[in-house]
């Protein structure tokens, strides 16, 4: 008899990489601007990866070796995911350095995305959010 | 962005990537203010937010967010702890109507 297909492997597997891909194509980029919590907190591919973690033990279970590695690769993916959002993203030096509230920032004259210098001490007279970010590298 | 302009305030941001590179991400997110290029990460150090090693094979900023007053000093920071997690525009424009 011809070996059938485990479709809910396969299924929990695809779902597993949706789950955590949409975090970073979907969530991050596109819903994250408007949604932040969204991105802090990301319930939306946490429920998704518990489904399909959920469809890797019971293809698991009903079926044989291939089942078996694709709901340990789905495993991993699900713990690599996990490191990354409360491991990895929260390893930054201490900013012991950073101005403080009630102490003058110092100047600085950098040009901007046209190319032309502008200088911090331009804009006193208005109050300033000054964002320093990681970049698009 | 309403919110910002209507208080007076201004944005600018701070980013090791060169202006061309700026240019496009403004362009692509319909960004108006300023994006100010630190390459060599001198204004970033000056700050104290040089992340050593914060991409494979070189250094980035840590992200941080100073609001400051019309005198130039600090009434609110954010150091987050996590990258992923960066002040709501409501905490923000919070702080900007306390100073």
């Amino acid at each position: 008899m011809p070996a059938r297909r485990n479709w809910t492997a396969v299924a929990g597997l695809l779902l597993g990489l949706a789950a955590v891909g949409s975090y970073f194509t979907v969530v991050t980029r596109e819903l994250g601007p408007r949604f932040p919590w969204l991105r802090d907190v990301p319930l939306l591919n946490l429920v998704l990866l518990a489904v399909a973690l959920w469809l890797s033990w019971r293809g698991a279970r009903a079926g044989r070796m291939p089942a078996r590695l694709a709901a340990l690769a789905n495993l991993g993916l699900a713990g690599l995911f996990a490191f990354y959002l409360w491991g990895f993203s929260s390893w930054l030096p201490p900013a012991l350095a950073a101005p403080r509230v009630g102490q003058a920032v110092p100047d600085f004259t950098l040009a901007d995305q046209r190319g032309e210098p502008l200088a911090l001490t331009g804009l006193r007279g208005a109050p300033v959010v000054l964002v320093f970010y990681r970049g698009f590298w | 962005m309403d919110d910002f302009r209507r208080r007076g305030a201004r944005v600018v941001a701070v980013v090791v990537d060169p202006p061309d590179r700026n240019a496009q991400v403004a362009r692509e997110l319909g960004l108006e203010f300023p994006i100010l290029s630190d390459p060599d990460l001198a204004v970033t150090d000056r700050f104290g937010l040089r992340h050593a090693g914060g991409i494979p094979g070189a250094d980035i900023a840590r992200p941080a967010t100073f609001v400051l007053d019309r005198d130039g000093v600090v009434r609110w920071r954010d150091l987050t702890g996590n990258y992923r997690i960066r002040p709501r525009p409501d905490d923000i424009l919070r702080a900007i109507d306390a100073g």
